[in-house]
């Protein structure tokens, strides 16, 4: 790895030391959910990883972000001149669109995620709007294409994906340098991260380097083949062809525990407090709903006082079990739309979509 | 962590197949682009393999006509859908043996085997004993700070 000078290769790549490592390389690794439970906020070193290709080297000195396709004035721009932008920040619970696949039956193949591809970050940067402004894009009918400088061997295709132009401008997609505070850090997509709030984690475009206006949706694997979703309920195991799929946008209702872990031991007669998270994309928790009865009966948890549009709820439910048993809790939200979580989930083959009312047993001992 | 995480994984693959000429071609053309635990955390029937390794191919992979078949054998036997998920990688609390229970219990066991039932420290020491004499990759000097480990996290 060179480090001499006009290279600058953020410290903090490779694998962080807690978490779960699902590939080494491509760098994929996956929140503990215990981890997740110490803050609203999910710690840089604690945030899952999601990679398609190999993590780039960055050379600051020459790096540019262009911009251009179907605009007045194409751009290439420095960190510097990215800085002179009106500075914003948005706290968004990001989810990968596989996170959950793992417990798809049958199983289907791609990155074995359990409960922990997700995590919450503060980034802070620019306003896309206010770059493609610049750049002379005011219609808001077609597509922006995102590549980042991480780049295939062989055949392999890019990681190429688009996004409407109508969510590219709205006032809350930015362009981040910064997560948490600190530089993006390499995993996460040094030195700038295209951030859709709401939508799942992979139209947010790490390490980006190039934005191409185009009247249409980009035509490449990880739009046309890869997250999609089909349009109707499918058997399990069967295929799906591409004409009933859509690309995968906003994320569902889901939640999941994240104290006790799973199979916990829990002494009768002691408090214990049930407790995790709970987001629905680009709508807002209305409510999470905790039973400790496999279902039989639910009672409303207490959500918690930090929150932001596009970020996770902290759900609390006090619980002082009083006899000896195996019990079954689970969580189940609902969002201001209504949408809450279905007790099934819906298969498809590329293992998306799992938001199933999440469950964790415990086990009580006098 | 890497290090323990491919110990792990290398120990599975060890045992489940030891001589199996298909992990030797998984090696040669499948390691080369992307790490093992890519593939080891499948779980996947024949046609399943078939289709994946045929992607791999039209991306390039430098796999041999007469390679493909006893590959695919080597694949659909090793990681096929009756494994359970995820037991590769496991969450283990932090703390000073957590990388030799990592090693010793999760080569073989899904993490779940720790946590249930309620063990006490007596039990453990009876339990380590046991898994050691059926083969369990601890070292000797390992030993005591595993029962630790496990009697301070997975106790009553």
């Amino acid at each position: 790895m060179a480090s001499g000078a006009g290279f600058l290769l953020q410290a903090g790549a490779g694998v962080p030391s807690r978490l779960i490592v699902r590939s080494e390389s491509p760098a994929d690794f996956e929140t503990p959910v215990p981890l997740l439970d110490r803050s609203w906020i999910t710690p840089n070193e604690l945030h899952f990883v999601r990679s398609h290709l190999r993590t780039p080297a960055v050379a600051l000195a020459t790096w540019r972000l262009t911009v251009d396709g179907q605009v007045e004035r194409p751009l290439s721009l420095t960190l510097q001149d990215l800085a002179r932008y009106r500075q914003v920040e948005q706290v968004v619970t990001l989810e990968c669109s596989g996170n959950g696949r793992a417990f798809h039956d049958p199983p289907v193949p791609g990155i074995q995620w359990e409960k922990g591809a997700v995590g919450t970050a503060r980034w802070s940067g620019v306003r896309l709007a206010d770059v493609l402004r610049s750049a002379g894009v005011t219609s808001s009918g077609g597509h922006l294409i995102a590549d980042g400088a991480d780049t295939p061997v062989s055949e392999v295709p890019d990681f190429v994906r688009s996004i409407p132009l109508e969510k590219a401008l709205h006032a809350d997609t930015i362009l981040a340098t910064r997560m948490n505070g600190d530089p993006v850090p390499l995993n996460h997509g040094f030195p700038l991260r295209l951030i859709v709030p709401g939508w799942e984690g992979a139209a947010s475009t790490k390490w980006l380097v190039h934005l191409q206006v185009s009247d249409r949706e980009f035509d490449g694997f990880f739009m046309q083949t890869a997250y999609r979703i089909p349009t109707r309920f499918v058997a399990p195991g069967s295929a799906i062809g591409p004409a009933d799929t859509v690309p995968y946008t906003e994320l569902q209702v889901k939640s999941v525990f994240t104290s006790p872990l799973d199979e916990a031991p829990v002494r009768a007669g002691s408090r214990v407090e049930l407790r995790g998270f709970a987001w629905a994309g680009e709508a807002d928790i209305a409510q999470v709903d905790v039973s400790t009865d496999s279902g039989r009966t639910w009672s409303v948890a207490t959500l918690g006082t930090d929150r932001a549009p596009y970020a996770w709820r902290r759900w609390v439910f006090p619980w002082t079990p009083d006899r000896s048993g195996s019990y079954l809790a689970m969580s189940r939200a609902t969002d201001t739309r209504g949408r809450t979580q279905p007790t099934v989930a819906a298969w498809n083959p590329s293992g998306y979509l799992w938001n199933v009312i999440d469950k964790v047993r415990i086990n009580v001992e006098i | 962590m890497l290090r323990s995480s491919l110990v792990v994984l290398l120990t599975l693959l060890g045992r489940m197949q030891p001589s199996h000429p298909g992990a030797d071609i998984m090696a040669t053309y499948c390691t080369v682009c992307h790490g093992p635990s890519l593939i080891a955390q499948q779980r996947l029937d024949r046609t399943g393999w078939t289709r994946e390794l045929d992607k791999m191919l039209r991306w390039g992979a430098r796999l041999p006509e007469d390679q493909k078949a006893p590959l695919l054998d080597y694949l659909a036997l090793t990681f096929q859908p009756s494994r359970p998920a995820g037991n590769t990688a496991r969450y283990l609390p932090d703390g000073a043996g957590a990388e030799v229970a990592r090693t010793a219990c999760l080569s073989c066991h899904d993490v779940r085997v720790l946590t249930q039932p309620l063990r006490t420290r007596d039990d453990w020491t009876r339990t380590v004993d046991r898994m050691i004499e059926w083969g369990a990759p601890v070292p000797a000097q390992s030993t005591s700070q595993l029962i630790d480990y496990l009697s301070a996290h997975f106790s009553r």
